[in-house]
């Protein structure tokens, strides 16, 4: 490249700067210059507050929409529902500063979905560096929408994927529109319809919209009401939300996320400590008794020999094992500490019904039966009990054992924890399905919702 | 830089870039044609009016951080309305189009030895191969006229040039311009990038902004 | 919501080592009451 050369000057009257180079005159700050015309259709005075981005802007007298960049102002659409009852929220030209940067409304339209009319508001906001963002309100719900350049993939009608997130199919439709006010950055069509399909995945919606001329991507998120307000000062109260917006932050299914981690770690520890009790329990027979008993009669004060139980403070499982046969038996006593005479009492009923009802066999109850004592300080121990039975065929002595386990493993406790472990993430379940539900609610796609039709 | 002078008020012009043929002259706007060290006035450029941009001509920027300075402009002008190339020179003189539309700002380079379908076959939806960077597909294809230039710029922007110009895109979110001119073909590719992230510098004062 | 249940699980926790060092039914509202001692000396039969 050529050297820095410098040039003497050529015309006196240029300024110089201190190398004696010519400087060129300095760029004109740019003056955004309203432009204000009559319209060619009524008359009514119109503004065009940036004529040097804005492509169309309607009358406000006649609801004509006008070209913004033809010399003599000519008319694109004329008398388009002069209809007044639509009435922004947001007052044009007002200027507010959201997330960052400010913006000013210079549009605002409404448009509704064309097989249920169900509508909604935009509000066009410009700022010269940044561009364009959309607001839209529908049921008192706010949306503050950015177009985007990059296109999502679309591998499955239900379901597409931007940036590595999956949004879910939540409506398809035709939109119209039904009142439209103010300057846009492309020429207006009316009595058109575009096809607009939604992906949602809260706190966001990816958005299609498509007409015969081009594919518009564009993304909502969900913005607080009075986030918006406080920006633009409104002179009109909003309307109140009505149910739960479609991107409303997912505030209770991350609450829910955070819970079931915890259950998962609570789970987890306890079942450790389960497994620790469980593996060291003793399991050990303590006594293993046998005697005989006359079938049909009352026995009293049979007295197992004296054994001892280990381990302080651990549990006793009594079990008995009789002969029954579609007949009772029936055991009642103590168990007792040798020492200190400090007694557990206990009862037990083994039964075991049997037989045949229209060719079907039935059974019911056992000959084994089984009580726990828990927390039975560690001693010499013998066991008192009278016995009964009945319904025996017949009577010749025949044997029942009784079984002493010191320490078997209990389980008692770990299902009753696990129980009351899912008490809340049961409740942050339901309270997160609830919303959801209702998040659902204005989608075709709802996947709460049956499709049957 | 190369200084010249202009033949219709003798103020200097300055090149800055091997690449510009044309370039406006900044105090009396007779579009001049470069030739060897002479330059060639052949009209006028006529005042631009209701311009609104934050971008002028010696505003820097940066991408992947190589900083670049606009030097050039070219206006464009379609059916559906218009927008802004910025002719860029970067490090070691690498030249670059700085596309600016409705807040979006992408910036590219010239993309050679990749030979470009020819015009018949450009379609929307199909995919154009750029050799080693991969496939693109076509989003949009425009007729564009230019309405205004200014600065120095590597093609001849006299106003009413008409061109075709096709955007393109690629699968990681990627950018890509072909122009078909009346006997060039170019292309371009590059990447669209936050106003932010741009970090500009020497910005256009807007009032009231 | 989670500040509670951490605390709550936390607590659970405590309550099970409890239950299980000392063979407590405190978990256990299903306990069946009967299995108490009665004192020395005492007899089932009346």
């Amino acid at each position: 490249m050529a050297g820095n050369e410098e040039q003497p000057n050529m015309q006196p009257e240029m300024p110089a700067d201190q190398k004696g180079e010519a400087v060129p005159p300095p760029a004109k700050a740019t003056k955004p210059r309203v432009k204000s015309f009559h319209c060619i259709n009524c008359g009514a005075a119109v503004t065009i507050r940036y004529p040097g981005v804005s492509l169309s802007v309607i009358c406000s007298g006649c609801h004509s929409v006008i070209d913004a960049t033809d010399e003599n102002y000519r008319i694109l659409t004329k008398y388009f529902k002069a209809t007044g009852q639509y009435q922004p929220l947001l007052e044009l030209g007002s200027r507010g500063k959201l997330r960052g940067h400010l913006w000013e409304v210079i549009g605002y339209m409404v448009r509704s979905d064309v097989s249920s009319g169900y509508p909604w508001e935009e509000y066009l906001l410009f700022n010269p560096y940044y561009g364009y963002r959309w607001l839209t309100q529908d049921k008192g719900h706010w949306n503050i929408v950015t177009t985007i350049k990059r296109k999502p993939k679309r591998y499955l009608t239900s379901e597409t994927e931007l940036d590595g997130r999956k949004f879910k199919l939540y409506n398809t439709g035709r939109a119209q529109v039904d009142y439209v006010i103010g300057e846009f950055y492309w020429r207006v069509m009316l009595n058109t319809q575009v096809t607009m399909t939604d992906y949602l995945d809260a706190p966001q919606m990816l958005s299609m919209e498509k007409d015969d001329k081009e594919v518009i991507w564009s993304l909502s998120e969900y913005i607080e009401p009075e986030e918006v307000a406080k920006a633009f000062k409104p002179q009109t109260k909003f309307p109140r939300p009505d149910g739960v917006a479609a991107t409303e932050p997912p505030k209770l299914k991350i609450r829910h996320n955070k819970i079931m981690m915890l259950f998962m770690i609570f789970w987890g520890i306890i079942t450790c400590g389960q497994i620790y009790y469980s593996g060291t329990a003793l399991n050990e027979t303590a006594l293993d008794y046998t005697n005989n008993f006359v079938p049909n009669t009352k026995q009293a004060d049979i007295t197992t020999p004296v054994f001892t139980l280990k381990k302080d403070k651990a549990n006793v499982a009594i079990s008995f094992n009789a002969p029954v046969d579609n007949s009772w038996f029936w055991a009642g006593g103590e168990l007792v500490n040798d020492d200190t005479g400090v007694s557990y009492p206990f009862e037990q009923d083994a039964e075991y019904y049997y037989g045949v009802d229209d060719g079907e066999a039935w059974s019911e109850g056992s000959g084994f039966t089984k009580t726990i004592i828990p927390a039975v300080p560690a001693g010499k121990y013998y066991v008192n009990m009278d016995i009964e039975s009945g319904s025996f065929k017949t009577t010749n002595p025949r044997a029942f054992s009784v079984t002493i386990k010191r320490n078997v493993p209990n389980w008692d406790n770990y299902v009753w924890s696990m129980i009351f472990l899912s008490i809340l993430p049961i409740i942050s379940w339901c309270m997160m399905r609830q919303t959801e539900v209702a998040r659902w609610a204005n989608s075709d796609y709802s996947p709460y919702v049956s499709s049957g039709s | 830089m190369q200084t010249l002078s202009c033949p219709s008020c003798g103020a200097n012009v300055n090149f800055m870039s091997k690449a510009s043929v044309f370039a406006v002259c900044s105090y009396c706007q007779s579009s001049l044609v470069k030739q060897g060290l002479d330059l060639e006035a052949i009209g006028k450029i006529s005042e631009l009016h209701d311009d609104l941009t934050p971008i002028q001509i010696g505003t820097t920027g940066v991408l992947s951080g190589d900083t670049f300075e606009v030097i050039g402009r070219l206006k464009v002008a379609y059916e559906d309305g218009f927008w802004n190339e910025w002719f860029t020179i970067g490090h070691q003189g690498l030249v670059g189009w700085l596309a600016e539309a409705q807040g979006f700002y992408a910036l590219c380079f010239p993309v050679t030895d990749v030979a470009m379908p020819d015009k018949s076959a450009i379609q929307p939806g199909r995919k154009v191969s750029f050799g080693p960077f991969g496939y693109y597909e076509i989003e949009d294809i425009h007729e564009v006229t230019c309405m205004y230039s200014e600065g120095e710029l590597p093609i001849n922007a006299v106003q009413g040039r008409k061109s075709l110009s096709v955007d393109l895109t690629s699968d990681e979110g990627g950018m890509a311009t072909i122009e078909y001119a009346n006997q060039e073909t170019r292309a371009y590719r590059g990447a669209y990038q936050d106003f932010d992230a741009f970090q500009f510098k020497n910005l256009r004062p807007i009032d009231g902004w | 919501m989670v500040k509670l249940y951490i605390l709550f699980g936390l607590y659970l926790c405590g309550l099970f080592l409890y239950a299980n060092t000392t063979d407590s039914y405190i978990l256990n509202l299903n306990a069946d009451p009967g299995v108490r001692p009665t004192g020395p000396g005492a007899h089932y039969h009346k």
